[in-house]
């Protein structure tokens, strides 16, 4: 009795389960598919300049470009210059950095519809070489009653790697400009930094540690070929008296 | 259609801002230990137990007037600051009791790299030891032994001191 009723209800989701397929598979057919190459598009990074501008302990300066291919799939690669100037809350202690960083991955678009929207989820690694510097001019051995020694550490060496999930969403503004954000989980996966002390900020990363996250807010140029709406089929009406 | 765009605007904006006070959070996180000392444990030389101090210890720093540890009794161990930039820190150790006194010089050298954790935290210095010498014109410590040679965070032990028990 009861192996019977197993059956009846696994029947039953099979059933229903392959229904869905089917209409799904029918929906799909509805959508035309986007052409292989869909086109390249570059972009810039508005975050990183309107931290710059309120004073932002760190900053981050990037560009990117991408490929598009039947408007889901998007490798990209970013380029930018991150920067941090940071001065101790409750000390002189100052730590500088400014330099190169670089990202490769890939981001996916799932919204079938080619409309112009675009919900889209990527993964990227990212790799930055930088010196940074740290000094404390106040530096002084108390207890020994030695005469303060202002401490002034430049160029340390510092590699880094992580790894970044990203979400996010863009639309189309104009023609072929497009406005984007994406918020990024990163994951550190290896640094490379002087015995001294660790980096306060990682460029292209951020605040130091074993994840953070993050985001820019893209202007996006679509260049060459872009998708276009799809012209819907006219509808013929047979009047019939 | 118009007012559709002004909502997607809006949403785009909203979460523009949310994005841009997420990111500007921030706390400050020093290491909650953040002190470096030399960390000190006294051993009896008989069979190299625990050994507490039954004369009062007073540490001093010498060529200042700094009191690196005051009047201890019945301790076995005991944390005292170095100096971050000389190459050999003497330290002066007196034993007292009622009956008598023991001044006892121990000297320690060492490489001093400064160290910081973030502009938020204080700088300290850290420390490799590269060698001990005693002085002990009394015969009141029997030996003296390097267990760690690095001097950072934490009260990991670094330098044992044998004595000899009381009859």
């Amino acid at each position: 009795m009861v192996h019977r009723r197993t059956s009846r209800y696994i029947c039953t989701l099979l059933i229903s389960l392959l229904s869905l397929t089917a209409e799904g598979r029918e929906k799909e057919e509805q959508i035309p598919k986007a052409p292989l190459f869909c086109g390249v598009a570059v972009h810039a990074d508005l975050a990183g300049p309107f931290m710059k501008a309120v004073g932002s302990k760190f900053s981050q300066m990037e560009v990117g470009a991408r490929l598009n291919f039947r408007d889901h799939f998007f490798p990209i690669c970013e380029l930018g210059i991150g920067e941090s100037n940071r001065e101790g809350r409750e000390n002189n202690n100052r730590f500088h950095t400014r330099a190169p960083y670089f990202r490769v991955g890939m981001d996916y678009n799932f919204n079938r519809k080619h409309n112009g929207n675009r919900l889209m989820a990527g993964l990227r690694y990212g790799f930055s070489a930088f010196n940074y510097d740290f000094s404390d001019p106040d530096f002084a051995d108390a207890v020994w009653q030695q005469t303060a020694s202002p401490l002034s550490l430049n160029r340390l060496h510092g590699r880094a790697q992580w790894l970044e999930v990203a979400v996010g969403c863009e639309t189309k503004l104009w023609s072929f400009i497009r406005l984007g954000w994406n918020l990024r989980f990163k994951a550190r996966l290896h640094q490379h930094v002087s015995d001294y002390g660790s980096p306060y900020y990682l460029p292209g990363f951020g605040k130091n540690g074993s994840s953070t996250f993050g985001g820019t807010v893209n202007l996006i140029f679509d260049i060459g070929r872009t998708t276009k709406k799809q012209k819907q089929p006219k509808t013929i009406i047979h009047e019939t008296e | 259609m118009q007012r559709g765009r002004q909502r997607k605007l809006f949403a785009f904006l909203l979460a523009a801002s949310l994005l841009t006070g997420f990111i500007s959070c921030e706390s400050i996180d020093c290491t909650v230990d953040n002190v470096v000392t030399l960390n000190v444990g006294f051993y009896s030389s008989d069979d190299g137990s625990a050994f507490l101090l039954t004369d009062t210890l007073t540490v001093t720093a010498a060529g200042t007037d700094s009191v690196l540890y005051n009047r201890g009794i019945g301790i076995a161990t005991v944390s005292l600051p170095m100096s971050y930039w000389q190459e050999a820190d003497t330290l002066l150790l007196h034993f007292a009791n009622p009956d008598e006194t023991h001044d006892v010089t121990l000297i320690v050298g060492k490489q001093n790299t400064p160290h910081f954790e973030s502009p938020d935290c204080p700088t300290t210095m850290f420390h490799e030891i590269t060698g001990t010498t005693l002085v002990d014109p009394t015969g009141y410590i029997d030996s003296v032994g390097v267990t760690k040679n690095s001097v950072r965070y934490g009260s990991q032990e670094n330098i044992k001191i044998y004595l000899h028990p009381a009859d």
